[in-house]
């Protein structure tokens, strides 16, 4: 099911007062998204792995830059966009890897380990001889990724990530992934959500 | 084409690279369980097989050597020039103030000479461990040959881990895991009993073979033994 025949779903299964009264598709949209990101919460507190159905790579294409802040001498990357916040350390970002997909290899990092890392073994005795740096560390900071123990060449290439994308980032006529077999329990979490309001008080004067 | 097979050293970021594959667990494990895969190796190394290390090595002019940062403890040290290695004699009475360049111990004092077999050592070492240094005696501002435990942690490019030691490391891993993830006491001691059959095994890899033994022991007999 596409993204706007989600939302139709729901439109067409709310109440109305009057002919002209409906709900706005961004007040939809939202109550869709924060029953979705629930569900999302579920799949990952019983095995994270099976959040590769609904996550999506950015850069495949066009890499991710990685840029270096001059003031702080970090390199980071922006986070192209919106992601579902879970409890871990890389939250919604699943995986980073170099555009190229060579041997450089990404592991997630909590803040506080990134500061701790540089006096530790983590930070002292992972480079390898001629090619330092082969396996690199990120802390997920708001909508950047900042790095620890980057290469040159990784700076040059980019990097590729993906993402566990909110439903708010769909295009209304992609593909949507319902968590695995709640289709009507998220469908009626919406329409507990939207039953609550009245709709003469969402309508949209802008169609119809 | 010709078989190809794996590396019989494995880098220390691979194995527990391996560990999270193994086990299933997020790559958000690896930083803290990196840490202690290094914990692991250098308890091991330094601690438990006692592998040791070789550095050549220059004296100053009074004869001191500054030890290797990464050194734990002490085996031996040599002349670099030796085609067979003599070992310095360990002399705590060296004064390390005493002895330099000009001034050197009168080596036929030296009570009943090296080994107990009449023979006169020339050289002596004596060690200060609070400050790092091994000061000599007879080998000033020569090469010398120090032979020590090491921690066995690289800082210039990643560690090298013997295949025989990934079980033990592993078994170590899955061990603290559950300590950080506050499983049982029964299950942690479950863990801990595993570890250190893996640590015995492990030292097991390392006990020579029959005929390097008998190579030992005929090399420390007397002459009259015929091989």
């Amino acid at each position: 099911m596409t993204k706007g025949e989600m939302r139709s779903s729901v439109q067409g299964a709310l109440r109305r007062i009057d002919k002209t009264a409906k709900f706005h598709d961004a007040l939809i949209d939202r109550a869709i998204e924060s029953s979705m990101n629930q569900f999302l919460y579920d799949i990952y507190r019983k095995d994270p792995r099976d959040l590769d159905a609904y996550t999506r790579e950015y850069g495949t294409e066009v890499a991710l830059a990685v840029t270096e802040n001059e003031s702080t001498e970090e390199y980071y990357t922006n986070i192209p966009v919106p992601y579902v916040a879970l409890p871990e350390k890389n939250s919604g970002v699943r995986y980073v890897v170099g555009h190229n997909r060579d041997h450089t290899k990404f592991y997630p990092m909590s803040n506080r380990e990134m500061l701790l890392a540089r006096t530790s073994y983590v930070g002292s005795s992972t480079a390898e001889d001629g090619d330092p740096f082969t396996r690199s560390f990120y802390a997920v900071q708001g909508q950047k990724l900042i790095y620890f123990q980057v290469n040159s060449d990784l700076v040059s290439a980019g990097v590729r990530m993906g993402i566990v994308i909110p439903f708010g980032v769909y295009a209304d006529s992609e593909e949507v992934n319902v968590p695995f077999g709640q289709d009507d329990k998220v469908f009626i979490s919406v329409m507990q959500k939207l039953m609550q309001q009245q709709p003469v008080d969402q309508r949209d004067n802008n169609k119809d | 084409m010709a078989a190809t097979y794996s590396s019989a050293v494995i880098k220390i970021g691979d194995i527990v690279d391996a560990f999270l594959l193994k086990r299933e667990l997020p790559l958000s494990r690896y930083v803290p369980m990196l840490e202690y895969a290094f914990d692991c190796f250098r308890a091991h190394v330094a601690f438990t097989s006692r592998l040791y290390y070789r550095k050549t090595m220059t004296t100053d002019v009074n004869g001191t050597l500054t030890m290797p940062d990464d050194m734990v403890d002490f085996i031996g040290i040599a002349l670099a020039s030796d085609t067979s290695l003599w070992y310095f004699t360990e002399n705590s009475k060296l004064n390390i103030d005493a002895v330099t360049a000009v001034k050197d111990i009168d080596d036929d004092l030296e009570g009943q000479g090296y080994g107990g077999r009449g023979g006169i050592n020339d050289y002596y070492y004596k060690i200060d461990w609070t400050g790092r240094k091994i000061y000599t005696d007879g080998a000033e501002a020569q090469s010398v040959m120090l032979f020590y435990i090491s921690t066995g942690v690289r800082t210039d490019e990643e560690t090298l881990v013997d295949a025989s030691l990934v079980p033990m490391i592993d078994s170590y891993l899955y061990m603290r895991l559950a300590e950080n993830d506050d499983k049982s006491i029964n299950e942690i001691d479950r863990r801990r009993v595993a570890y250190e059959r893996e640590v015995s095994m492990a030292n097991r890899y390392k006990l020579p073979p029959l005929k390097q033994v008998r190579d030992i022991i005929l090399n420390h007999t007397a002459q009259g033994i015929v091989r």
